[in-house]
């Protein structure tokens, strides 16, 4: 008898530790962090890159520009251009150029990757999106229509509250102009 | 003592449930020991085969040329479509200057799966990197990750590798 009163009262010990369990499951996934009610969902795309985008030596060499800047506006998004990526327009300031000539005090730079029209957002593998006023360390290439192209991770190095912390990346930009010096040209193979 | 077992049964019961569940929905490693650059978002029906649609691609005799490299692989079957196929996989050109990429493969769980080439991109480069391009796009509607290990078609920027490496042989077998 005795026996039976205990197992029933470890009984009622784990269905409350399950149920407290649970519970607590249900709130973590309740108050995510994830903003819903903005984005429905991340399409990641698998891109095949023209370099080893991930060597910067190598990207360098692929790209026209290395700049510091800043996004000052997220201007617009293009749902034409391309087949599946919607394009993300921004106004950047420049801040520092690093390598290529002739930059503007502004330029305009076209992600490829945003947000859909049903709210998904549609990017390369790994990619995210620049936010406003926000510093970067671009590495982007021209297009024909004389904006600065990005459409991968490595193209944009987040500098967090460069202008009050600039100290701080030294040894980073310091990295990033012996990469400039030290880059791999690519070299069209154009039959 | 007999409450401490239940309990403990019980946690472990979950545990187990628990981690099943994780490993389904991350894919898994394809019975341990195999390749973990898989994926279950490819272009195949409910045969294992995939029946492709052209859209006046510049470089039709080249998908021609991947289909039949892959074909030497089994299962999966990949053909033309027909009148009498439903079609699980379409071919794009786009035109995008600036941009790093020559081409890409986009799931899209509302529609068919899709490779588009950047033919800006694939312009610039020869023959055997064009093939290159193709036959790594086909290997992601069969269900291939592309990685970090050169020597493989499925190694993540575009190569002169034109045949299968040893962890693509590993990467189908484990798919397949």
């Amino acid at each position: 008898m005795k026996e039976g009163k205990r197992m029933k009262r470890m009984l009622y010990i784990a269905t409350l530790i399950i149920s407290i369990g649970a519970f607590g499951f249900a709130i973590s996934n309740f108050i995510s962090p994830v903003p819903t009610e903005e984005i429905n969902s991340i399409i990641e795309i698998d891109m095949i890159y023209m370099v080893d985008v991930a060597n910067q030596k190598e990207l360098i060499g692929f790209s026209d520009y290395v700049f510091i800047g800043k996004i000052t506006k997220n201007v617009k998004t293009d749902f034409e251009e391309s087949r599946v990526f919607p394009i993300t327009y921004y106004n950047v300031e420049v801040i520092e150029v690093l390598m290529g000539e002739g930059l503007e005090s502004n330029v305009t730079i076209k992600n490829i990757g945003g947000v859909d029209l049903e709210r998904n957002l549609v990017i390369s593998k790994g990619d995210f999106l620049p936010s406003e006023d926000q510093y970067y360390i671009f590495i982007v290439r021209i297009s024909d229509d004389g904006n600065l192209v990005m459409d991968n991770v490595y193209q944009k190095i987040p500098l967090e509250n460069y202008k009050s912390n600039a100290t701080l990346y030294v040894e980073q930009i310091d990295q990033v102009k012996i990469d400039i010096l030290n880059q791999i040209e690519f070299i069209p193979t154009e039959e | 003592m007999k409450g401490f077992i239940f309990i403990t049964v019980l946690l472990l019961l979950s545990t187990v449930s628990f981690t099943h569940v994780s490993a389904t929905l991350e894919g898994g490693s394809g019975g341990g020991g195999g390749c973990t650059y898989i994926h279950y978002e490819d272009a195949t029906d409910w045969a294992d085969n995939i029946q492709y649609k052209l859209h006046n691609n510049t470089y039709e005799e080249r998908i021609e040329s991947a289909r039949d490299l892959w074909n030497a692989k089994s299962p999966v079957v990949i053909s033309e479509d027909t009148i009498w196929t439903a079609i699980d996989l379409d071919f794009y050109d786009e035109y995008l200057t600036g941009a790093t990429y020559a081409a890409y493969y986009n799931y899209d769980e509302g529609d068919n799966p899709e490779i588009v080439f950047n033919i800006v991109n694939m312009l610039t480069l020869n023959g055997t990197a064009r093939d290159n391009v193709v036959r790594h796009e086909i290997g992601h509607a069969v269900g291939l990750h592309h990685h970090y290990i050169s020597g493989n078609i499925m190694y993540y920027a575009v190569s002169l590798q034109v045949d299968f490496g040893s962890t693509d042989d590993l990467c189908y077998a484990t798919r397949w």
